[in-house]
């Protein structure tokens, strides 16, 4: 070995010495008591209210806006302090921009979570892995009660819960209580250099009598519904016409294919239940009790399919039975048990069509039960959508494309499954195409004409001057997501509307085997487009957040 | 039963502990998280100096409080200070030395391999071409005492004779002008000014997002004072600031002049201070008799009564502070606009006294240190190469031969760029700064590389722009991961410590001139050198009896329970005061002790606008998540959050209009230099006229303008010709 090498040997293995850090040139012992700490720590202390919350008051942030000047320590030292994951941040700064009467003007405005009187991620939450602390007012949330399903981000119309995808749960925001129980500053509060951020007791009352003087800022969302309790102080004139720094920045959200697939399947099971019940009244007796229990199966079959792609969704599946927790105030949990007792009802039918039990009455009425179940949960999967308050999800089109996905799917499937069922049979297949088959094709040809037409009147919104949300999501859909929105309608039109039309004239030159291929693909091409509907229909939406 | 609860609603847990809090010495800290043990280092990035106290775990750094009581940042920090640890576990630093073969790939070889690479390319280069066809670039973001060494190793030991640092991107003017004023490099003021001025006069700065702690200073200052902004933009300062003057781009010297018109003409000026302390008042009174409200109005865009207001509040206030930044520094005639600011102090008084002085706050971490030892432009510790006492000093300090001090002044950094496009310097070597992203005019820059027969790189990253133009990369030990003193602006030693392990064969610069030395065969040059500290006491010698003499630090350990120590400190002195300014005895450097007036013409600006390029295009900081080119901050999750991550340009409402674009809408961006897509931010913040795009994109130095200050060197980013064009709407 060389000179050269020796030297780089030893030099190697001084850069990997560590031990010169557990020999500090200073020891710097910790110090047992705080109050020994320099004047930063009374400093502090200026911050936060003197005592805790009387009755019938809270902890409130409260944050200057004239000293808030984006520096952004504040992000970082929520992110430091609390020992977040690499990438997580509770809190998040905000850049306003435009003309005030004071001229040229920007506003940076920092928050996290508002601590809301009436929080709409603890009533979202499922499994009630939210509390609303009755003596700081605080919305805690449960790390170890969450089943990751993350409706909560949804519903909160600050953007405030967090999801760590490592965890499988939420994580937010709890104003660093421990620290204000300790009569310690929070992390954001300590750490702004301008003082910009400070705690203040706040009176429910007063919160709830002007809950628009609470998060007052232009582009926030309206904050009468949640009662959010940060106050915003400024001496400066911030018009509504300010913009924030995204405004013109157009990214698609995430797509949750499991709800996705989740939302489509379970719809297409009522629908077929439902479509099915109706068919099975027009055929001969010897083949209704057939058709009625490949439709009980069927449906029982999706429906168990659908239920088992939403637990991909949870973060922590195995604890999804929790979900239940929240029927008081959670459309997610009446989504959830709805369906539960859809599918248990169904599984009830199926078996009473294969080993009857009941009396053809009581039969009846199961059938009817079992419809108005599955009507009412295809209704609080709406209610689970419109509840967010997000524009392009709160509407009547909601409501009227999980109605008309579960009638047009069930119709489809419906006409599949009978066709398939009684291919084996010539006299029945061939009384099934004219006596089923036309109506369900000429059904389907209706229903998917008027959904598809109806959706397509969201795109009116792009001739609309200015931005509005609505708009964005139609921008979205037609730059950002053209593929599939282009998709969405061509298999829509193949499989609603060409192949349906065509098919009565068509059935009578093909073999039976052309026809079940025939009526499949139409099930199929139609399924993919009501999946990319429901695709666009989660990526297009415009969450409602802080202006960024 | 408790199991089958839990099993049911689970109220606490695993999961909860993890982020559940206990008390510390530090206030509240998460369990898992609690440190066994601190280590204070000052931070990496800015000139500001902030201390921060390391949490160590099992031997390994886990996170990092701010440190109370530090004079500079008392407790507080900027998200770059917060988040200073996470770029060292990028996965994209270089572990290994990687070396260009043959087929055109980097490929990772033994340190061995890369070290005799090294000396025999740039040996074989100095063969052939002289001594001087090898040069070096160096950085402000590496400590004194590696960048001392960088300097006499490259100079004394590999016999270069040109090299310049990246400081001369946002430091030079300042030290020219510093020098020249005041007979040496010497930022006259302590952070405590921020807190005790009565008036404080910002001029091309914006400290609440290039300097929040310094900003907290102001924040803190409990004279409810006048706080002036001279800016073309509305920046985040010039909205907290009391009053704004939105110049015209470029027409600061003017606008100083026209000051000093005012204040001379109504006798708002400190005669007494005047004739005591400095020379050449005279000329400027005859210079500035010109520069009417009128006259300067027409060339400033503020109305003659702004002018005239602006001088009264410099004439009210009491104690009044000129603070400037890069803003000044980085235009084609820096010098004397800085030197406009130190004349309006002088002639007021407004120096040597609490809440005074002309005073320039720096840009990098070490900026300072490399203005001082960097072996540049400057002998070590401000010398002059040219001077044979000077050399005689140095050779006699570092017992060296004095031949082997070049008698000629380095080039600077343009200088060295055009040698290299000239093919008279055939051999680079960069160290900690990634010019193919910041010089301007930069994909010229990375045409010019390509005519280097070896260029090498010495980075902790091998996937910065310009490691990957390298023929070599030499993998560094970042901060944190090594030891070293930094300077800050206020001219404060602080101390970096090695709290976290380098990845792989990752090295201290220090260790890596050290094997360089040996390598090349010069280490009997360097026999003193062996750790930091003693390079340490090494520039204490040198500093003896010059204005920075700090002879009295005995040693780091001294720095650490001092919590800094500024220059000068010389030996024998105490430390009564740990925040001192300069000139309180109105004695200046030069052997007269006078510091000097000086005046010269403005001169038009390079690229002026014109019918094809008829905007402005300013450049500038972003937001304070964003340092320089990224190289460090790109890799923090957390601060890329805070900014844009695609390049934007600002534009003025009405020129939107005028160009039917919408906020949001790509647009393209013309210059004489090249054509880049990037998205438009509408805002009225910047006029109309004006284009602003921030520096921390690639994108933005490939429209700059490469125009340089006649002193200092340093580049005019502020000012290039642009044009605007519609680009497509949302795509």
């Amino acid at each position: 070995m060389g000179q050269e090498e020796i030297l780089l040997n030893q030099i190697l293995e001084e850069q990997a010495d560590m031990t010169g850090v557990m020999t500090a040139v200073e020891e710097f012992a910790f110090k047992k008591d705080l109050r020994q700490l320099p004047q930063e720590a009374s400093r502090y202390k200026q911050l936060i209210p003197k005592t805790a919350p009387g009755p019938g008051e809270q902890y409130a942030f409260e944050v200057n806006l004239d000293q808030c000047t984006g520096c952004k320590a504040c992000v970082t030292a929520c992110h430091n302090e609390n020992g977040l994951d690499i990438d997580e941040t509770w809190r998040s700064v905000g850049l306003l921009r435009g003309t005030t009467p004071q001229g040229p003007a920007i506003q940076h405005v920092t928050g996290a979570c508002h601590h809301c009187l009436d929080p709409a991620c603890m009533n979202g939450c499922p499994v009630k892995a939210y509390e609303k602390d009755p003596a700081t007012g605080v919305v805690k949330h449960l790390d170890d009660q969450c089943i990751g399903c993350q409706y909560c981000i949804l519903k909160c119309p600050y953007d405030v819960p967090k999801y760590s995808k490592k965890k499988g749960i939420v994580h937010k925001c709890d104003m660093c209580i421990s620290r204000l129980k300790a009569g310690q500053a929070p992390a954001c509060v300590r750490a702004c250099p301008n003082e910009a951020i400070r705690i203040t007791l706040v009176e429910t009352a007063t919160v709830r009598k002007a809950p628009s003087e609470f998060v007052k800022i232009p582009q926030a969302p309206h904050s009468s519904y949640t009662l959010p309790t940060t106050r915003y102080v400024t001496t400066k004139n911030l018009v509504p016409e300010m913009s924030s720094i995204d405004a013109g920045v157009f990214q698609p959200e995430h797509s949750h294919m499991p709800l996705v697939v989740m939302l489509v399947l379970t719809q297409l099971s009522v629908g077929t239940f439902l479509a099915g019940g109706v068919v099975h009244q027009f055929v001969q007796e010897a083949l209704s009790s057939m058709l009625s229990a490949v439709y009980a199966w069927t449906v029982l079959g999706v429906g168990a399919l659908a239920l088992n792609s939403s637990l991909f969704h949870l973060g922590r599946p195995k604890y999804a039975f929790r979900a239940v927790l929240g029927l008081k105030t959670s459309w997610l949990s009446r989504e959830i048990l709805s369906f539960g007792t859809f599918a248990f009802l169904a599984f009830i039918f199926a078996v009473q069509t294969k080993y009857p039990f009941l009396p053809p009455a009581e039969g009846n009425a199961l059938a009817y039960i079992v419809s108005a179940c599955g009507l009412f949960a295809v209704f609080t999967s709406v209610m689970v959508y419109r509840d967010t308050r997000r524009e392009l999800w709160d509407t009547p089109l909601t409501t009227f494309k999980f109605f008309m996905t579960a009638l047009l799917l069930g119709t489809a499937t419906v006409m599949a499954v009978s066709l398939s069922a009684c291919a084996w049979e010539s006299p029945s297949l061939t009384f099934m195409i004219q006596s089923v088959g036309g109506p369900l094709a000429a059904a389907m040809v209706l229903l998917s004409m008027v959904k598809m037409l109806v959706e397509a009147s969201l795109f009116s919104q792009l001739r609309r001057p200015g931005m509005t949300s609505l708009k964005k999501s139609a921008v979205l859909m037609t730059v950002h997501l053209k593929v599939w929105t282009i998709q969405r309608f061509v298999y829509g039109a193949i499989g609603g509307i060409l192949m349906p039309a065509l098919f009565l004239t068509v059935s009578g030159h093909l073999t039976v085997t052309g026809i079940l291929v025939w009526v499949w693909m139409m099930l199929v091409a139609l399924t993919a487009a009501e999946m990319m509907e429901r695709y666009l229909f989660f990526r297009a939406v415009i969450p409602l957040k802080m202006p960024q | 039963m408790q199991q089958l609860k839990d099993l049911i609603y689970q109220r606490t847990g695993p999961l909860s502990d993890e982020l559940e809090l206990k008390p510390s010495a530090l206030g509240m800290l998460p369990q898992r998280l609690m440190p066994e043990r601190l280590v204070r280092v000052v931070c990496g990035f800015c000139s500001t100096g902030c201390s921060l106290d390391v949490h160590l775990k099992n031997g390994k750094a886990v996170n990092l409080t701010p440190t109370h009581g530090y004079p500079v940042n008392s407790g507080e920090a900027c998200p770059k200070g917060w988040e200073a640890l996470t770029p060292l576990w990028a996965n994209d630093r270089a572990t290994t030395p990687y070396l260009r073969k043959g087929h055109g790939r980097l490929e990772a070889v033994k340190w061995d391999t890369a070290l005799r690479t090294f000396v025999s390319r740039f040996k074989d280069i100095q063969g052939r071409w002289g001594r001087d066809s090898i040069a070096f670039l160096s950085t402000g973001q590496i400590p004194v005492e590696e960048m001392a060494y960088l300097g006499a190793l490259a100079k004394f030991g590999m016999g270069m004779v040109h090299g310049d640092g990246n400081t001369r991107q946002c430091m030079a003017t300042a030290a020219v002008a510093y020098k020249q004023s005041f007979g040496f490099d010497a930022p006259p003021f302590t952070y405590r000014d921020f807190e005790e001025s009565d008036c404080l006069i910002f001029v091309g700065a914006n400290p609440c997002i290039a300097h929040p702690i310094m900003w907290q200073r102001v924040c803190r200052n409990p004279h409810r004072p006048t706080v002036v902004v001279l800016d073309p933009r509305k920046t985040e300062t010039a909205m907290a600031a009391t009053h704004h003057y939105a110049l015209k781009p470029k027409s600061d010297l003017v606008l100083l002049y026209g000051l000093a018109h005012v204040l001379i003409k109504r006798g708002w000026i400190d005669q007494v201070y005047i004739d005591r302390h400095t020379a050449g008042f005279e000329e400027v009174r005859r210079h500035v008799q010109e520069y009417t409200p009128g006259y300067v109005s027409r060339r400033t865009g503020l109305s003659a009564g702004q002018i005239e207001e602006l001088a009264g509040l410099i004439h009210q206030g009491k104690r009044v502070s000129f603070w400037w930044m890069v803003g000044v520094n980085q235009g084609h005639e820096a010098v004397r606009t800085a030197q406009a600011i130190i004349n309006l102090a002088l002639m007021t008084g407004n120096i040597g006294r609490p809440g005074t002085g002309a005073n320039s706050i720096t840009g990098q971490c070490n900026a300072m240190g490399s203005r001082l030892f960097s072996n540049t432009t400057n002998l070590l510790g401000h010398h002059d190469f040219q001077n044979p006492q000077h050399r005689g000093r140095i050779a006699k300090i570092l017992k060296m031969d004095e031949s082997l001090i070049p008698a000629e002044n380095s080039l600077p950094y343009n200088q060295i760029i055009e040698q290299i496009a000239l093919g008279k310097i055939k051999g680079l070597w960069i160290i900690a700064t990634n010019p193919v992203h910041s010089w301007i005019a930069s994909r010229e820059f990375k045409q010019i590389l390509k005519n280097l027969e070896f260029l090498v790189v010495q980075d902790m990253y091998h996937t910065s722009q310009t490691a990957q133009a390298a023929d070599l990369i030499l993998p560094a030990a970042g901060w944190g991961e090594k030891e070293g003193t930094f300077i800050n602006s206020e001219r404060r030693f602080g101390l970096l410590r090695k709290v976290a392990q380098a990845p792989g064969e990752a090295l201290a610069d220090f260790y890596i001139f050290k094997l360089i030395a040996r390598y090349w065969g010069c280490e009997e040059l360097f026999k003193e050198w062996q750790t930091p500290e003693k390079v340490f006491g090494i520039l204490k010698e040198i500093s003896r009896g010059t204005p920075c003499d700090f002879t009295g630090i005995g040693d780091y350990a001294m720095i650490e329970r001092s919590g800094g120590i500024q220059w000068p400190f010389p030996e024998g002195a105490s430390l009564e005061n740990n925040e001192r300014r300069l000139f309180e005895n109105g004695k200046y450097f030069y052997p007269d002790g006078k510091a000097k007036f000086l005046v010269e013409d403005p001169r038009p600006a390079p690229e002026e606008t014109c019918g094809q390029f008829p905007f402005v295009l300013l450049t500038g900081r972003g937001t304070s998540s964003q340092w320089h080119t990224q190289t460090r901050t790109g890799k923090s999750a957390v601060l890329r959050k805070m900014y844009p991550s695609g390049a934007y340009v600002e534009i003025n409402p009405e020129d939107a209009c005028k160009f039917s674009i919408k906020d949001g809408q790509y647009v393209y961006i013309t210059t004489r230099r090249g054509q880049v897509k990037v998205r438009a931010l509408v805002t009225a913040g910047i006029q109309q006229g004006q284009l602003f795009m921030p520096m921390h994109y690639e994108l933005t130095n490939h429209l700059t303008m490469p125009s340089f200050d006649p002193y200092s060197y340093q580049p005019s980013y502020k000012m290039a010709a642009a044009r605007l064009s519609k680009g497509p709407y949302y795509a």
